[in-house]
C-alpha cells in the first residue's frame, strides 16, 4: 500500500514513544498485560495495520460503487448515492475534525499503521477527492438515466416560462417569508452559518465605490423546512427541481435593484466533535443542550461548492474559515445528495427499485398466541429486518398495561422521537410500574432529540438516567419483571441493534428474548451497575465492556488457539461492523500462525491485514453492502467441537471496548446457534454483494462461481420458507363454539 | 379489557412462590440479595446489589460510627427497600455484623435505619455468621462438588473478623470467629492507604500472632482441606482458580494462589483497580484479606483452597426459606450438641453424667409440650444447658453454678446467637441451689420472654438433675402425664420407700411454681 512507503525510517523510535505516552486505563491495562505474558514475536509492527480512516474511505468507496451497479434498479443506486453523502459528512465532522484538532494540539503521535495525523489528513483528502468526483460522475449519469424513465431534474436553463413562473410564485408565498439574506461582511468575525446547510451565495455587480470584494457578497442559506425536491405540476412525467435553484433564480428579490453576477451554492462542514463537561452529571441534560448550540460556532472542516463558483465568493470562505486548498470541493453538479432520500421513495416508479420484501412475523412466534408463554417456553430470536421487530415494540405495550408487570428497565441509544417504545415506557410509568430508561444522550447527532424525549419521559414519572460520566451507553438491553402464577417472572430482550423500529425495518440486526434466569439476574445486574444502586456482583452470563469484554474476547481466541491442531483446525467466524482494536487484532494474527481458520465478516472499517504469509493466511475478510445495512455482531467460536456463539452490541472497537458500555452473551439454545451459524456460512457464502479484501487495502468483488448467492435475499428466503412450513403443519381446525359467559 | 385484567389480578393474589430477601451490613459494604422461594424448594436469586460503604473503618479505629458512613449506609438501605417494595417481598432479613456490634453508638444507627426504612436490623455474632457460612456451603454443596474428607476448615474474612469452623465427615466440630479481617487490620496496624508492599509484612506477623491464640482450639496442623469463601477469594478463583463441575466451587492450587498473591504485593491500590477492574473499595481490602487467607492456607497441610461462590447472603435466604416452610435445619441441634459438648469436654466435665441429664431433660421438656408450649430452638438450649451445667466445676466445686454461668455465657456455642447463648447460660446456672431473683443482674438483663423460659428450663432442668442419683438406675425413661393440676411421673427403676424419692419431692418445689402443677413421683 502506498502509505507504508510514507513511513519516515524514525518510525522505529516513533512506536517506542508512543508506548510511552499511552496514558489511558486500556492502554496502561495492555502495558501490564504485555509485561506479564512476553510475546514471543511483534504483532504491533506499522506494517501489519490498515490506517483506520482509510479503511473506512474504502468503505464508502464499496458504498459509491453499489451506486455504480448498473444491474441494479436506478432507484436502489440513488440511495447509495445518498447513503455516501451522508456518511461522507458524518467522516469529516468527527473523524476529520477531530485528526484536525490533534494536528492544531501539535501532536505527531502515529497510529497502528504508522501515520501522524497530518500524513493521514493529507492521504485522505487525496482519496476523498477522488472518491467526491467519481460520486459527481455518478449521480450526473444517474440522473439522466432517470430522466429516461420520466423523472426530469430540471436545470435553471431548462425551466420553461410557465415553470418559472409557478416557481417564482412559490418562491414569494412560500419561501420568501422565511428566508434571511445575509451580508457577509455584517457576519465578522464569526459567521454562524450552520453545518450542513446549503447556503445560496449572491454576487452582486462590481460597484466603483466599494472598498472590497467581499462587501458584494450576500448569503441566503438554505432552509430546512423545504423539501429538496420540489415537484413543479405537469400532464405527463415528474419534474423536478432543486430548492437551491428556486432561490438562486428569485434572488434579484433580495438586491434592491443590484444585478446578480453570479448565484453559487455551497455548504460547510463544522467540527462537531462536541466534548461535554460531565463533571456535574446532574447539568448532563442542560450541558448537552448547550453543546448542541456549540457546534453551529465550531471550526469549519470542509466546505463544498459549486464548480464555477465566483471569484470573491471563493475567496471570502478560504479567508474566513482558514480552509486549505485541499479542504475545499469544488462540484460539478448537485451539493449534498442526501436529499435524494425524499426522490427514492416516489409513488409510480416501482419498477425503479427492488420488489419491497416485508417484514415477517418471526419464525418462532408463529402460531402462538402469548408472547408471554412463547418466551417462557424457550428463547427467541429474531433475525431483522427479515423478521419484524413488531414483536418488541408489542411486548412493551402490553407490558405498560399489564397489572402483573411490575418493573420495566431499559436502555434507549438512537429511537425516533415519535416512537411506540417511548410511548410505551410513558404509559407504563403512568400506570404506576417501575420503570428505569437509561437514555444515552451522547449518541452522536441525535443529541437534541435524544433531549427532547428524556424529558417527556421523566415527566411520565420514570426514572431516567443520563448514561454514566465519561462512557457511552450502548448495550441494548430490555428487562421486564412480572408476577404470574404466583412467582417472578424476568423477561429478556438483549439485541445487537438499537430499540428503533425505524431503523429496525433498514438494518439487519439480531435480537433474542429470553427467560433465562442467569441471564436475567445478570441483566438485572447490568441495570443495577448503570443506575448506581449496586457495583458490579460478578456475572455469570454477560460479558460487560469496558470492564472485561477485551479480555473476554481475548481469552475466547486463545482457547481456540490451544484447542486448534493440525488435524483439526480451530474455526472463529466473526460478524461486526468494524474490527479497529489492535489487541484484537494480535490475538487474530496469533491465531491465524497456529492454523485456526479465521474467517471475518466485516462490513465497515477493517485495520487487519488478511493473507500475510506466516501471520494472517488464515484470514479471510469480507464485507457485505446489500439493500439493508449490515449491523448484527455475531461472534463463533468452534470450541474443539463445543461450539459457541455468542452476540453483542459491540465492535472490535478500541471505542466500543473502551469507552461504552457494552453487553456480550451467548446463545444457549442449540436450536438458535444452529440458525445463527447458518445465518454466518451465508453471510460467507455470497458472492453478488460481497467484497474480499486483500492485503494491500483493496476490495474486490467476491466472483460468482457455480450457483449465485445473495446472502440477504437468501435469508430473507429462508424466512419466508420456514413460515410456510410452520404455518402448513400448525393449521388447526377450530370449532366455532358458544362463548362462555362468564 | 377490564374483564381480562380483573381475572390476571385475581390470578396474582395466589402466590405459591414467596419473595425473600436478605441483607448484610458488612464493615466494608452493605449487601443485598433478593430470591424467591419456588414450590419445589429451590432458591431463585433474582437479583444482588452491593455498596461500599466503610463502616468498619471507624468502628475498629474509635470504637463508633461516624455520622458520613451512617448516612450513607441509611441511604443505600433505603434506595433497597425501594426495590423491596417494587417486587412486595415478604420476607427480609436484615443483619449487621462486627462493624455495628462493636459500635458504642449502634442503637443510634440501629434506630436511625428502622426509621428510615422500616427495616429492622438484627446484629448477628461470629457463630451465627459462621452457621451461615457452613449452611450456604453445604446448600451448593452435590455429587459435583469437590468431596469433603476429615478435617475441613471452612472460612470466611470479613471485613472485621474472620469465621473459621472445622468440619469432620461433613459435621462441624469447632467454630470460632477472630477478631481478624481485613479493614480491621489496616486499622489496627495504621496501614490503611499505605502501598501494599510495605505493609504487607507488618500484616503477615499480625496475621501469625492472631492465629497462634485459636491453635488449641483448632488443629490447624492435621487441616487436610480448606473452603474459603468471600469477595476477595471469588476474585482469586477469577484469577488463577480452576472451574469444577459444580460452578459454585473453584479450586486454586496453593502455588498459583502463592504467585498471585506476590503479584499483587507489587501492586498499587490504583494499579489493581486498573488491571483487575474492580472497584476500589474491593481493591484497598484484597490484599490483607488474600494474606489472611493465605496464611491459613500455609499453617495448614492442604495443597489447594477450595473456593466456594457462596455468600452469607445465601445462608440468609436458606434460614428465611426454612422459615417459610416451617422446616428447621436439620444440623443445627446436632451441631449445638456437639459443640457444647467440646465444651463440656475442654472443662472436664463428667461427660456420662452430663448426658444423662441431658436425655432426661430432654425428655420432660418433649412429654411436657403442652404445658410449656415452647419451640425447638428452646429445647437445643435446654439440652446444651445440661450438657454444661457442671462446666463450673473446672475453676472450683464451691457455688459452682455461679463459675458455670460465666464460663458458659462466655463460650462460643456453634449456631446460637449471644442471646441464645445468655439464655442456655442462666438455664444452666438456675441448675440449683437459689431460683432466679430480680436481684440477679445476669437474669435480669434478659427480656421478660427469656426470663419466662429461664424458668421453665431451669425447673426442667433440675428434675432431671434430681433424677439422675445413684440409685435411680433409667431416668432416662421416666413418663408423665399430667391430669387437671397434677403431674405424675412414673420413675422406672426408683422404689416408692427409697431415699430419693423423698430427695426428689424437695427438689421439685421450684418446677411446681413455675408451672402451676402438684408434682407426684411413682415407681414404675
Amino acid at each position: 500500500m502506498v502509505v507504508q512507503n510514507r513511513l519516515d525510517p524514525g518510525s522505529e523510535a516513533g512506536v517506542t514513544h508512543r508506548e510511552q505516552t499511552r496514558s489511558t486505563k486500556a492502554n496502561e491495562y495492555t502495558e501490564v498485560m504485555m509485561a506479564r505474558k512476553a510475546k514471543p514475536i511483534k504483532l504491533n509492527k506499522p506494517e501489519y495495520f490498515f490506517n483506520r480512516e482509510l479503511s473506512w474511505l474504502r468503505f464508502n468507496q464499496r458504498v459509491l460503487e453499489q451506486a455504480e451497479r448498473t444491474s441494479q434498479p436506478l432507484l436502489e443506486r440513488l440511495k447509495f448515492l445518498a447513503i455516501f453523502s451522508s456518511n461522507l459528512d458524518e467522516f469529516f465532522m468527527v473523524r476529520v475534525a477531530g485528526l484536525n484538532q490533534q494536528v492544531d494540539a501539535g501532536r505527531r503521535k502515529k497510529d497502528k499503521s504508522g501515520l501522524t495525523p497530518r500524513q493521514q489528513l493529507t492521504e485522505i483528502g487525496k482519496q476523498t477527492h477522488e472518491l467526491v468526483d467519481r460520486h459527481t460522475a455518478a449521480v450526473r449519469d444517474l440522473l439522466a438515466q432517470l430522466r429516461k424513465h420520466g423523472m426530469c431534474l430540471l436545470g435553471r436553463d431548462e425551466w420553461t416560462l410557465d415553470q418559472r413562473r409557478f416557481l417564482q410564485r412559490y418562491f414569494e408565498q412560500e419561501v420568501l417569508p422565511v428566508v434571511t439574506p445575509l451580508a457577509v461582511e455584517q457576519l465578522d468575525p464569526c459567521p454562524l452559518l450552520p453545518g450542513l446547510q446549503l447556503n445560496v451565495a449572491l454576487t452582486l455587480e462590481a460597484k466603483e465605490t466599494e472598498e472590497t470584494e467581499t462587501s458584494r457578497l450576500l448569503v441566503v442559506p438554505v432552509p430546512d423546512s423545504f423539501p429538496r425536491f420540489l415537484t413543479i405540476p405537469s400532464k405527463e412525467g415528474t419534474f423536478l427541481v432543486t430548492i437551491e435553484d428556486v432561490i438562486a433564480d428569485n434572488a434579484t428579490m433580495f438586491c434592491e435593484g443590484r444585478k446578480v453576477e453570479a448565484a453559487d451554492v455551497f455548504r460547510l462542514t463544522r467540527d462537531a466533535d462536541v466534548a461535554v463537561q460531565e463533571d456535574e452529571a446532574s447539568d448532563l441534560l442542560s450541558n448537552m443542550e448547550a453543546a448542541v448550540l456549540e457546534r453551529r460556532r465550531r471550526s469549519a472542516v470542509r466546505v463544498e461548492l459549486s464548480a464555477e463558483a465566483s471569484g470573491p465568493l471563493k475567496q471570502w470562505l478560504k479567508t474566513v474559515f482558514k480552509l486549505k486548498p485541499a479542504e475545499i470541493y469544488e462540484i460539478d453538479g448537485l451539493l449534498d445528495t442526501r436529499g435524494f432520500w425524499g426522490i427514492v421513495g416516489r409513488e409510480g416508479f416501482d419498477r425503479l427499485r427492488l420488489p419491497d420484501w416485508p417484514p415477517q412475523q418471526p419464525v418462532d412466534l408463529i402460531g402462538t398466541d402469548s408472547l408471554w408463554e412463547a418466551i417462557a417456553e424457550r428463547d427467541i430470536l429474531m433475525v431483522h429486518p427479515y423478521e419484524s421487530f413488531e414483536p418488541v415494540v408489542s411486548l412493551m405495550q402490553q407490558a405498560a398495561v399489564d397489572p402483573d408487570v411490575l418493573a420495566i428497565k431499559q436502555t434507549l441509544y438512537r429511537t425516533s422521537g415519535d416512537s411506540p417504545i417511548i410511548g410505551a415506557l410513558q404509559q407504563a410509568a403512568e400506570n404506576g410500574k417501575e420503570v428505569t430508561v437509561l437514555v444515552e444522550l451522547k449518541a452522536r447527532f441525535d443529541e437534541a432529540q435524544n433531549v427532547q424525549w428524556a424529558k417527556r419521559l421523566e415527566d411520565a414519572g420514570c426514572h431516567v438516567i443520563y448514561g454514566i460520566v465519561g462512557l457511552k451507553t450502548h448495550a441494548k438491553a430490555l428487562l421486564i419483571v412480572r408476577r404470574e402464577k404466583g412467582r417472578i417472572q424476568r423477561y429478556v430482550h438483549l439485541a445487537t441493534g438499537n430499540y428503533n423500529d425505524k431503523t429496525a425495518k433498514l438494518y439487519s440486526d439480531v435480537g433474542m428474548f429470553s427467560c433465562d434466569r442467569q441471564l436475567a439476574t445478570d441483566v438485572s445486574a447490568f441495570f443495577n451497575l448503570l443506575t448506581g444502586f449496586s457495583e458490579a456482583v460478578g456475572w455469570s452470563k454477560l460479558t460487560i465492556a469496558p470492564t472485561s469484554m477485551r479480555k473476554r474476547f481475548i481469552e475466547l481466541i486463545d482457547r481456540e488457539i490451544k484447542a486448534s491442531s493440525p488435524d483439526r483446525p480451530g474455526l472463529i467466524m466473526v460478524k461486526v461492523n468494524s474490527l479497529e482494536d489492535q489487541e484484537i487484532c494480535e490475538a487474530l494474527y496469533r491465531a491465524s500462525m497456529v492454523g485456526v481458520k479465521v474467517q471475518l465478516n466485516v462490513r465497515g472499517i477493517c485495520c487487519l491485514k488478511p493473507g500475510i504469509k506466516k501471520l494472517s493466511d488464515n484470514i479471510e475478510v469480507v464485507s457485505i453492502l446489500d439493500r439493508y445495512l449490515e449491523h448484527p455482531r455475531i461472534f463463533y467460536f468452534g470450541n474443539g467441537g463445543h461450539a459457541e456463539i455468542y452476540l453483542s452490541s459491540a465492535d472490535w472497537m478500541g471505542r466500543n471496548l473502551d469507552k461504552r458500555f457494552e453487553l456480550l452473551f451467548p446463545v444457549s439454545d442449540p436450536r438458535l446457534r444452529k440458525r445463527l451459524k447458518g445465518l454466518l456460512d451465508v453471510c460467507f457464502a455470497d458472492n453478488q454483494q460481497s467484497w474480499r479484501l486483500a492485503n494491500d487495502g483493496s476490495y474486490q468483488s467476491v466472483p460468482t462461481k457455480g450457483k449465485k448467492i445473495r446472502a440477504q435475499k437468501v435469508l430473507y428466503e429462508k424466512v419466508l420458507a420456514a413460515q410456510q412450513e410452520k404455518r402448513r403443519r400448525s393449521t388447526r381446525f377450530r370449532p366455532v363454539r358458544q362463548q362462555q359467559k362468564k | 379489557m377490564a374483564k381480562e385484567d380483573k381475572k390476571k389480578k385475581t390470578k396474582a393474589v395466589t402466590p405459591d412462590a414467596q419473595l425473600l430477601a436478605a441483607i448484610d451490613i458488612g464493615s466494608n459494604s452493605i449487601r443485598l440479595a433478593i430470591g424467591q422461594l419456588l414450590p419445589d424448594g429451590q432458591i431463585e436469586v433474582l437479583e444482588q446489589a452491593q455498596q461500599a460503604v466503610r463502616l468498619g473503618q471507624n468502628t475498629f479505629r474509635r470504637g463508633r460510627l461516624d455520622r458520613q458512613a451512617m448516612q450513607a449506609a441509611v441511604s443505600i438501605l433505603r434506595d433497597y427497600k425501594r426495590r423491596l417494595d417494587v417486587y412486595g417481598v415478604q420476607h427480609i432479613w436484615t443483619v449487621a455484623t462486627s462493624a455495628i456490634r462493636e459500635a458504642r453508638n449502634a442503637d443510634v444507627f440501629l434506630d436511625r435505619v428502622l426509621m428510615a426504612t422500616g427495616l429492622e436490623v438484627n446484629v448477628i455474632d461470629g457463630p451465627q455468621e459462621g452457621r451461615l457460612m457452613v449452611s450456604a456451603v453445604r446448600s451448593a454443596m452435590d455429587e459435583n462438588a469437590p468431596a469433603l474428607g476429615t478435617h475441613t476448615l471452612i472460612t470466611e474474612v470479613g471485613g472485621g473478623s474472620t469465621v473459621l469452623a472445622v468440619l469432620e465427615h461433613g459435621e462441624i466440630e469447632v467454630s470460632q470467629s477472630l477478631g481478624l479481617g481485613s479493614i480491621r487490620l489496616q486499622e489496627v496496624l495504621g496501614t490503611s492507604g499505605q502501598p501494599a508492599m510495605q505493609v504487607a509484612d507488618l500484616i503477615h506477623h499480625e496475621i501469625t500472632s492472631i492465629l497462634t491464640t485459636v491453635e488449641s482450639v483448632i488443629p490447624f496442623k492435621n487441616i487436610g482441606k480448606i473452603i474459603a469463601v468471600g469477595a476477595d477469594m471469588r476474585f482469586a478463583a477469577r484469577q488463577v482458580g480452576k472451574t469444577t463441575k459444580n460452578p459454585n466451587f473453584s479450586i486454586i492450587r496453593r502455588k498459583a494462589f502463592d504467585r498471585l498473591i506476590e503479584e499483587l504485593r507489587v501492586l498499587s491500590i490504583d494499579q489493581i483497580v486498573l488491571d483487575y477492574d474492580i472497584p476500589y473499595a474491593d481493591a484497598e481490602t484484597l490484599l490483607p484479606a488474600l494474606l489472611i487467607y493465605q496464611t491459613l492456607l500455609h499453617s495448614t497441610k492442604a495443597k489447594q483452597v477450595i473456593v466456594s461462590t457462596v455468600s452469607m447472603r445465601d445462608g440468609l435466604l436458606l434460614e428465611l426459606s426454612r422459615h417459610c416452610r416451617g422446616e428447621q435445619d436439620p444440623s443445627f441441634a446436632r451441631e449445638v450438641t456437639q459443640s457444647a459438648m467440646a465444651t463440656a469436654e475442654k472443662y472436664k466435665v463428667n461427660l456420662h453424667h452430663a448426658k444423662r441429664v441431658a436425655a432426661c431433660a430432654v425428655r420432660l421438656y418433649d412429654q411436657l409440650q403442652a404445658e410449656h408450649g415452647m419451640g425447638y430452638r428452646y429445647r437445643v438450649l435446654l439440652e446444651a444447658a445440661a450438657l454444661l451445667h457442671e462446666i463450673g466445676t473446672f475453676v472450683s466445686t464451691r457455688a459452682y453454678h455461679k463459675h458455670t454461668y460465666y464460663l458458659a455465657a462466655n463460650s462460643e456455642i456453634y449456631g446460637l446467637t449471644r442471646n441464645e447463648v445468655a439464655i442456655m447460660a442462666n438455664v444452666a446456672r438456675y441448675h440449683r441451689r437459689s431460683s432466679p431473683k430480680p436481684s440477679h443482674p445476669e437474669y435480669i438483663s434478659l427480656s421478660q420472654e427469656n426470663r419466662i423460659a429461664v424458668n421453665k428450663l431451669a425447673a426442667l432442668l433440675r428434675l432431671a438433675k434430681a433424677l439422675d442419683v445413684s440409685d435411680i438406675r433409667n431416668a432416662e425413661k421416666v413418663t408423665c402425664r399430667v391430669a387437671g393440676n397434677v403431674l405424675t411421673l412414673r420413675v422406672p427403676g426408683m422404689s416408692e420407700t427409697s431415699l430419693a424419692k423423698r430427695s426428689l419431692e424437695v427438689r421439685s418445689d421450684f418446677m411446681e411454681d413455675v408451672y402451676g402443677l402438684r408434682i407426684e413421683f411413682k415407681a414404675k
